[in-house]
């Protein structure tokens, strides 16, 4: 995408809706313009007055009633200019981050285990922040500012003498070429102190992580004369990037007088000649000053352009993945059997993860998995799940194939509790919920199955209960049977258990499969599991290893076989032992 | 008892450049004395020159100006070059101290503080206080001067309008009052606010997959959409106060060159003052208010500063409860034992990780503690090497309470490996602790390493094998002779071939050497003399593994699982 179609794309996100504002700001900078330029304008009668040299011309009061009426105008307009401004700079980053978002929502499980949480959460918060919102408001909109009061102020002081305003303005563009000039090297060295500054958070990350030993080992010394190093270095590249940066402060804050010494010079010999008054002279040193800032916020402009792109690219990527299909007018599944056939699954590296998996579970019925660390169990749990479109093969809920499923009944049918359950910093209520609106007894009875009701009276505030980085902090078990409640909230057909009963203990477990079978004997389930007794349970176990279903049939079955199973169930039959 | 201003509790910082700070703050106020003379000759030319029609004096005048701004120029640029580097050279310092006291720092520190957040003290803080000196402390005699000098100026040569230029003043005072008490509230509400949204969208998009395996995404949208919301308009607020604080100062700076005007205009009427005095108080009154300007969005950084100071000020002043003892007692030598007597210790108060723990490791053996993951085997660890002290009972060397014992004594006798390598970016030398070129040479050949000592590793060592990784970390608790040596899950998993010669390295690190072995894979510790097993806050079972076999107790039940685990 050009620079140009990346940028009107995001103008036209961020500033969709709020035409109003933005008529309010082109307008306001119109006004300001005019009134900027009317304030010294009208100095030039003040001194000229005093000075005799009027023919009827306003009085000193009616001059100084003008411009105090000027000066409170000025603040007033641009108040709301500076202010709408601000907001819509606010209003910006909401939008690209809701927008962003909201399309990150549509991303499917592959996406997220590509991408590392912690880099969506830098793309959305900080190149959504305020890295594009102040280009693609104030950056634009102070430029444009800018160039009204430039040209406002030019036709003012061509209007008094057109020689001396070339006179005058000649110094001022040089001021943004340096500026320009200046902005390449402070790039580049501003980026050799990013470098050192990562070189020295990787050496105190080292160091602070593994202070044990460190200080056991007596390495304080080796890592202090290290840090030092880094740390000089990034003095000395810090101090380099000063050298330009202070360099531009100067210039803007007092490279504009040169064009005061030309004002002094021309101007004064211009009074001499009589080709302007001397309230004209003063009016022109007005002039000046007011043109010092537009030629600030232009070098601004031109220094944020490069950084802005940088984050606008950064956004498009994320946008630029396709999302998941959008729900097609599917049939919903007719009951709760859950089939695989020949599903076969590869890496992104190639690698063959499933190969030739068949499953097969009907309503009422358990099927559980068993294997090594790495046999496949928990891929296959995402494809049955739909968290894992197949490389070969199919799945199908209640005899319909999953591409003619409607999405959203195919997700009410399915509910898949993950190995590791993740919760948000909510109350155990909303954990559940997750937003959905069941009734009470839907809530009392997933609560009362997946055994979270017995953990109720020790939490402090019981489903009002924050959890997470803001609140209590649930055991492993705890946060398991929340994963199982909001599992069972949504009455499910097919509940798939990917070892989401590891960290509950024997009895509780006994407990969960037995008013599992009293209220929801219809429900097809397909678990992993290392518990004995749910694998005796199950009506058909399938024994996974490397990728491939090696050995399936009942437990008993199995145990007479000579094959993998016996070994497997021997290791976990010791593992409970031992947890005794 | 009224606590010190953090930022004067870290002037001292500046003590060793305060040469380079006198030469910034004198060129920084001289700078602006240059400043002050612009407006001066501005008036003299219109005065005099313009006046008397004098081309020369105007020509004279104009190069004048031209002069005393490229020496303005000149000398300020300098001056704010001088400062920046004594500012960084104190923040230099102020790292150093600050890496000196966490590299020394208890253990309990470091597990209260995650790396990030110390990181962050010792970096972001430290910058935000530079901006903090740079840009508003040691700019503020030049700003004062600037004030003070043109009303002086003015004083001198029309002391009827000086006290105009003076009158601003009072109502911005106001003005500085309110914004300073109302806008910094508002900074905050938008950094929590925006915490809150971080931490929101790390949540949510972690738990994306699950919110999609439950069709909840519009949820998710909704909640997003709300707290975007709540941002924006905490941010919109907090971005209105610079706002109108800046729109006031240009109004008052309006109003002052109105009343100026006006009031000059009929002085100049009556002869009292001339049209150059004038234009000069107007000069005056435009440049007087630029740090005025500066300040509006100066605050808000000022006020994190003020935040890192105090964060700054309470980590250095964090004092150690791993300490050495007033009168240390020397180490004993170890010839009869290590023992936990009676130990106690807990995290927090109620939950207890050890209760009542004792136990001997005699001089010259080879121990092993094992146990359930949470059972405590890490804090025996840290209570043996005082990491932690115990909360009762006590740890000693041959009776003498490790407490008693000067902490770099004790370090220089004890050694540890664990299984996480630690290695840093550096050479060989430096990662086996510097010291002796031909100890550390025999501490390489010893493990079985050939390697120059000048070897530059990666960061995490990632150029050398998982085996080398290993051996570099055997050779460095060889490189101080320790005569108590702790091995925490020091080996892992490797191909065969490395594994012996891991084996055999390790052997060699613990010939003659007490040695303690915590563990989690038994197989490490078959060859003990002792096995202590963990549970319950105590030991439950102790022996050779030949006993704890035939004792077919919880060692024996985790020798089955694992076993298992090793065969598969």
């Amino acid at each position: 995408m050009t620079r140009r179609a990346l940028l009107w794309r995001w103008l036209r996100v961020t500033w969709a809706g709020s035409g109003l504002e933005l008529g309010l700001i082109c307008l306001l900078s119109l006004v300001n313009a005019g009134l900027v330029v009317a304030f010294p304008w009208l100095w030039q009668y003040v001194v000229d007055n005093v000075r005799g040299a009027d023919t009827g011309g306003p009085s000193l009061r009616e001059l100084a009633a003008w411009m105090a009426g000027v000066g409170v105008a000025q603040f007033l307009l641009y108040n709301v200019l500076q202010g709408t401004r601000s907001i819509m700079n606010a209003k910006i980053q909401w939008r690209a981050r809701t927008r962003v978002f909201e399309h990150l929502s549509r991303l499917d499980a592959a996406f997220y285990r590509r991408w590392r949480a912690g880099d969506l959460v830098t793309r959305l918060s900080d190149d959504g922040g305020e890295k594009i919102s102040w280009f693609l408001c104030s950056g634009i909109f102070r430029t444009l500012e800018a160039v009204l009061v430039v040209m406002a102020c030019l036709i003012a002081m061509a209007s008094l003498d057109p020689v001396l305003t070339l006179w005058v303005i000649l110094p001022l563009p040089i001021l943004t070429v340096l500026q320009a000039a200046a902005q390449g090297a402070l790039g580049r060295r501003y980026a050799a102190v990013q470098r050192s500054i990562s070189g020295i958070n990787d050496e105190l990350e080292a160091t602070f992580s593994g202070i044990r030993i460190v200080q056991a080992a007596g390495l304080a010394e080796a890592a202090r004369a290290r840090f030092v190093r880094q740390a000089g270095r990034q003095r000395d590249a810090e101090v380099r990037t000063s050298v330009v940066q202070q360099g531009v402060h100067i210039m803007y804050g007092y490279g504009w007088q040169m064009a005061v010494v030309a004002l002094l010079l021309a101007g004064g010999l211009h009074v001499m000649e009589g080709r302007i008054t001397l309230g004209q002279f003063v009016a022109f040193e007005g002039f000046v000053m007011v043109l010092v800032w537009p030629m600030f916020d232009v070098g601004m402009f031109l220094s944020k352009y490069k950084q802005t792109f940088v984050a606008l690219t950064r956004l498009q990527e994320l946008m630029d993945e396709p999302p998941i299909a959008r729900a097609s007018a599917g049939v919903p599944p007719a009951d709760g059997r859950v089939a695989a056939s020949g599903v076969g699954v590869d890496a992104e590296d190639g690698a063959l993860l499933l190969d030739d998996v068949a499953l097969e579970a009907a309503p009422g019925e358990l099927v559980a998995l068993v294997g090594e660390v790495g046999a496949g169990k928990s891929i296959l749990m995402q494809v049955l799940a739909g968290a894992r479109p197949p490389t070969r093969g199919s799945v199908a809920i209640g005899g319909t194939a999953d591409v003619d499923l409607d999405r959203a009944a195919r997700r009410a049918a399915v509910a898949h509790v993950p190995q590791d359950p993740v919760l948000l910093s909510a109350t155990v209520r909303e954990n559940i919920l997750l937003g959905r609106e069941v009734s009470d007894d839907d809530l009392s009875e997933a609560l009362e199955v997946s055994r979270l009701a017995q953990d109720l009276p020790v939490l402090p505030d019981r489903l009002e209960t924050v959890v997470g980085a803001r609140g209590v902090t649930l055991s492993g078990g705890q946060q398991q049977r929340v994963a199982l409640a909001r599992a069972l909230v949504g009455r499910p057909r097919v509940l798939l258990l990917d070892d989401a009963t590891a960290a509950l203990d024997a009895d509780t477990e006994a407990a969960f499969w037995q008013r599992f079978d009293r209220t929801l004997g219809s429900v097809a389930a397909v678990v992993v599991t290392h518990r004995i007794a749910t694998i005796q349970r199950a009506d058909r176990v399938l024994v996974l290893e490397g990728g491939r279903v090696v050995q399936a049939g009942h437990h008993a079955e199995l145990e007479a076989q000579d094959g993998p199973y016996r070994a497997i169930y021997g290791r976990y039959c010791a593992a409970e032992a031992a947890a005794v | 008892m009224r606590v010190r201003h953090p930022l004067i509790r870290l002037a001292p910082l500046f003590r060793a450049s305060r040469g380079l700070l006198l030469i910034g703050v004198v060129g920084l106020v001289a700078g602006t004395a240059l400043m002050i003379a612009g407006p001066w000759i501005v008036a003299q030319a219109i005065d005099v020159d313009l006046a008397q029609g004098d081309r020369p004096g105007l020509v004279r005048k104009a190069l004048l100006y031209l002069v005393l701004l490229s020496a303005q120029i000149a000398v300020t640029y300098g001056s704010r070059i001088t400062l920046e580097i004594a500012a960084q050279k104190a923040m230099l310092q102020l790292k150093e101290e600050l890496f000196d006291h966490l590299v020394e720092h208890d253990l309990a520190l470091h597990d209260r503080h995650p790396s990030g957040k110390l990181i962050t003290r010792v970096q972001g803080d430290t910058e935000a206080l530079r901006i903090l000196f740079v840009e508003v402390i040691l700019s503020a005699p030049a700003d004062l001067l600037l004030f003070l000098g043109m009303f002086t100026v003015m004083w001198f040569t029309a002391p009827e309008v000086a006290w105009l230029t003076f009158s601003v003043i009072p109502p911005y005072i106001v003005l500085f009052a309110i914004f300073r008490k109302v806008a910094p509230p508002r900074f905050l509400a938008v950094r929590k606010v925006k915490a809150q949204l971080t931490g929101f969208l790390t949540e949510h998009l972690r738990a994306m997959p699950t919110l999609q395996a439950f069709d909840r995404e519009a949820w998710a949208n909704e909640r997003s959409e709300e707290l975007n919301e709540t941002v924006f308009r905490a941010e919109a607020i907090s971005h209105l106060h610079p706002v109108w604080y800046f729109n006031t100062v240009v109004l008052i700076r309006a109003l002052g060159i109105v009343l100026l005007l006006w009031v000059g205009a009929g002085l100049v009427a009556a002869g009292s003052i001339t049209v150059g005095v004038l234009v000069m108080g107007l000069g005056y009154l435009r440049q007087m208010f630029n740090p005025l300007f500066r300040l509006s969005h100066q605050l808000a950084s000022l006020e994190r500063a003020r935040a890192a100071a105090i964060r700054i000020a309470e980590l250095l002043d964090t004092p150690r409860t791993i300490a050495d003892p007033e009168q240390p007692e020397a180490w004993p030598g170890l010839v009869d034992a290590v023992r936990l007597e009676q130990v106690g210790f807990h995290y927090t108060e109620g939950t207890p990780v050890l209760t009542d723990l004792s136990l001997a490791i005699p001089a010259g053996s080879h121990v092993g503690i094992v146990g359930a993951t949470g059972a405590g085997k890490s804090t025996v660890l840290n209570l043996l090497l005082r990491f932690r002290d115990p909360t009762a009972g006590k740890v000693t060397v041959d009776g003498v309470d490790l407490r008693d014992i000067a902490l770099a004594d004790l370090r220089s006798r004890t050694g540890l490996v664990l299984q996480d390598v630690h290695l840093f970016a550096g050479t060989v030398r430096e990662n086996l602790g510097g010291g002796d070129d031909a100890v550390i040479a025999a501490a390489l050949a010893t493990v079985g390493v050939e390697m120059p000592l000048d070897h530059v590793l990666l960061d995490g060592a990632a150029n050398l094998s998982r085996g080398e990784r290993q051996l570099l970390t055997f050779a460095r608790a060889l490189v101080r002779d320790p005569e108590l040596l702790v091995l925490d899950e020091a080996t892992s998993a490797v191909d065969p071939r490395t594994e012996a010669r891991v084996q055999a390295a390790l052997e060699k690190l613990q010939e003659g050497r007490t040695t303690v072995t915590v563990a989690h894979r038994l197989a490490t510790v078959r060859g003990c003399d002792r096995i202590y097993v963990l549970g319950r806050g105590g030991i439950v079972e102790q022996g050779t593994h030949g006993q704890l076999l035939a004792a077919g107790g919880l060692y024996a039940a985790l020798h089955e699982l694992q076993h298992g685990e090793v065969a598969a």
